[in-house]
């Protein structure tokens, strides 16, 4: 059974049925069951569940992170909240040098199943200290897998997946997204968080994006499909750590049109990644398109953020011009 | 103490003293070894009084120099000598070295960027607490280990959550070569240990009776109290900080400390008292068979073949998933472009 419900409650059903499948499921994080509870996702689980199982935290994000690991090494599966991205940063340590290297180190005989959601926020003056996506960086790295979901359903999915996958993975939110509504089925079930996949066919464009940027991908896809006679493929990476090569090159072969959205920074990024491994593999009919914000913090003035993050009829004229 | 403790406890210290020694003399110029090391010479005596605690399924998580506790966890010789020679009978089959040793059947791991496994340890402490498990964590870092800002995040979370925690800090005085007053103005961890209401223990004794009592003290209040406690042990390194070299010679950088230390070493204190109290023989009976565990993993490791390079590439991210996940479900397509986005507000 299916019905129609938001991506924050999708987030929230999914860390339910988490904790109600596996009592080793264990919630914590700054804000997690006290009143905000992260944007109200992780609402009504500590009563649920239990203090035991799901707590708020001191603002100790790098211990905070390191206390995952140690649960996740003896058989726990934590689920670490950041209710903002940038407050992560602090544990960079944990995340790089232990984390995403004790699989390898260990020569695949220990794993480390942590989660940590990460919430990147959007608008209203969030600004430079609230609104930064360095997914990037992660999708750099060995030995963590990096989701960022797109839709409600694939939140619910996609969070379960990730939390009952043997390896660590970072899952990216976007706030911008919570309001967004889909179908979603009530019972619990998987996606996989290695997998991309074709979330609309089409035969002459691929517009590549993830998370936030999908949205944009279907807005600008109606629109060229309106007013010109193409038609556009969107590829949902759904990860970005691993990047599913397999799924982008297939569809690039078929439209030989690329153009890349991406909710972050251009320069070393996961758009540029992707055109790279899009160029070395496919002869394309028109140079690739890749859609970011401007290699700048973001601004907290409500009318230079404006300015700041792309609109879809920019992205329209990019793909017409592109396609003359 | 009681002659056959006291001769257990001799076993463990004498197989990580003479490994020690013996790892340091053939380093070069065999040059087979080629990875850094942190031998633990002349730090031996806790690891060993420790190895009479524990259960299978007590962790340790130790720093960078962490044989002897490696040792003290009764894991394979054989293994850690073919790791330090980057094989695949190792213990990581080569991928980790001394630095990132580990034993995970055990549950014995370090790990070389300071300070790292002294945080890790809140959540295997966690994890024990919560589902009633009635084991330690114990945690080992040292002097300059105690500088990094996340042991005092973690000091405060094993605090207020009550955790099963011994942290052992081996107290040498130096970072590499740097001396710990050069480095703070407050060396005093009892007054920052105190300030997180955590109980701490010194320990400044060398003769192992001492030292076997404070640790056992110690082990009891976490046991009977549920709760950590942090053991401060004025020790001294008797060897080089990293590799085989001796780095007193080259650097010279602390003459009245090991002329302080000269008469204080645990590990002869120990074996003198033990001749005394018991016979040469019994002694030399011991020694000869850890001589024998030693000089067999030398001889092995050396034989053993390397890791195939493309397995190695394989241990980065192993997709496997709890048996809860039985198959994945299709992608839908449902999602529509008319999206409302999200209202923000303050928080
Ligand atoms: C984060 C970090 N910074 C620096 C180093 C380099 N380093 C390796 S061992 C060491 C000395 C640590 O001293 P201490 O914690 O007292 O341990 P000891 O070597 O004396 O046993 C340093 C600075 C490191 N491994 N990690
Ligand atoms: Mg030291």
């Amino acid at each position: 059974m299916k019905r129609k419900i938001n991506f924050s409650t999708a987030i929230k059903e999914a860390m339910f049925e988490s904790m109600k499948l596996d009592q080793k499921v264990i919630v914590y994080g700054l804000g997690v069951g006290t009143s905000g509870n992260i944007y109200g996702t992780t609402k009504g689980l500590k009563e649920k569940f239990g203090s035991k199982r799901v707590f708020d935290a001191p603002a100790a994000e790098s211990a905070l992170t390191a206390m995952g690991t140690g649960m996740a090494l003896s058989g726990a599966r934590p689920l670490l909240i950041h209710q903002r991205f940038d407050f992560m940063i602090y544990s960079l340590d944990q995340i790089v040098n232990w984390i995403s290297l004790w699989s390898y180190k260990s020569a695949g005989k220990s794993q480390i199943p942590i989660t940590i959601r990460t919430v990147v926020g959007k608008g209203w003056g969030q600004g430079p200290q609230h609104a930064k996506s360095l997914h990037s960086w992660f999708s750099n790295l060995p030995g963590v897998s990096v989701v960022y979901p797109s839709s409600p359903y694939e939140a619910k999915g996609l969070l379960l997946g990730s939390i009952f996958s043997n390896f660590p993975t970072i899952f990216f939110e976007s706030r911008s997204l919570h309001a967004s509504v889909e179908n979603v089925p009530i019972k619990p079930y998987f996606l996989d968080p290695t997998k991309s996949f074709i979330r609309k066919k089409g035969k002459d464009l691929t517009i590549v994006g993830f998370g936030p940027s999908i949205v944009d991908a279907l807005r600008v896809s109606d629109e060229i499909e309106k007013r010109k006679k193409i038609t556009c493929e969107i590829v949902d990476l759904r990860t970005i750590n691993p990047i599913d090569e397999k799924t982008i090159i297939n569809s690039l072969k078929k439209t030989k049109n690329l153009c890349v959205i991406e909710h972050g920074w251009p320069n070393s990024s996961v758009s540029s990644d992707i055109i790279s491994i899009v160029t070395k593999k496919v002869k394309l009919k028109n140079k690739p398109l890749q859609v970011c914000w401007p290699q700048s913090h973001v601004p907290t003035s409500s009318d230079l953020e404006d300015k700041f993050y792309f609109k879809i009829s920019e992205i329209i004229q990019k793909i017409e011009k592109n396609f003359k | 103490m009681n002659k056959n403790l006291l001769k257990k406890i001799y076993q463990i210290m004498h197989l990580i003293r003479f490994s020690q020694e013996h790892l340091i003399n053939i380093y070069h110029p065999e040059d087979k070894m080629k990875c850094p090391i942190h031998f633990c010479k002349g730090q031996e005596a806790l690891a060993s009084c420790l190895s009479q605690f524990l259960v299978k399924d007590d962790y340790i998580l130790s720093h960078h120099r962490s044989h002897g506790y490696y040792i003290s966890k009764k894991c394979p010789i054989d293994q850690m000598v073919a790791e330090f020679y980057g094989k695949r009978s190792g213990s990581n089959e080569g991928l980790a070295g001394s630095q990132e040793l580990s034993y995970s059947k055990n549950n014995f791991y370090s790990g070389t960027i300071l300070s790292g496994m002294f945080s890790i340890a809140l959540g295997t402490a966690y994890v024990q607490k919560i589902y009633n498990k009635r084991n330690i964590t114990y945690t080992v870092i040292g002097d300059g280990g105690m500088e990094e800002g996340i042991v005092y995040e973690t000091l405060n979370l094993a605090s207020l959550k009550s955790l099963p925690i011994l942290f052992i800090c081996e107290n040498n005085r130096y970072s590499v070569h740097t001396n710990i007053n050069e480095r703070t103005k407050s060396s005093n961890f009892k007054k920052k240990v105190e300030s997180f209401d955590i109980k701490y223990i010194k320990i400044s004794e060398y003769e192992i009776e001492s030292i076997f009592k404070k640790l056992k003290e110690a082990i009891q209040y976490i046991k009977s109290n549920a709760k950590p406690v942090f053991i401060e042990y004025d020790t001294m390194r008797t060897c080089g900080h990293v590799g085989p070299e001796d780095d007193d010679k080259e650097h010279d950088y602390r003459k009245l400390d090991l002329l302080k230390w000269k008469n204080k070493d645990s590990f002869i204190d120990l074996r003198k008292k033990l001749i005394r109290i018991s016979n040469i023989k019994s002694i030399n009976l011991i020694e000869k068979r850890n001589i024998n565990i030693v000089k067999s993993a030398v001889t092995k490791a050396q034989k053993a073949k390397t890791l195939n390079f493309n397995t190695s590439l394989k241990y980065n991210l192993i997709k496997k998933f709890s048996n809860k996940v039985k198959s994945f479900a299709k992608p839908s397509i449902d999602f529509k472009s008319n999206q409302k986005t999200t209202k923000l507000n303050p928080y």
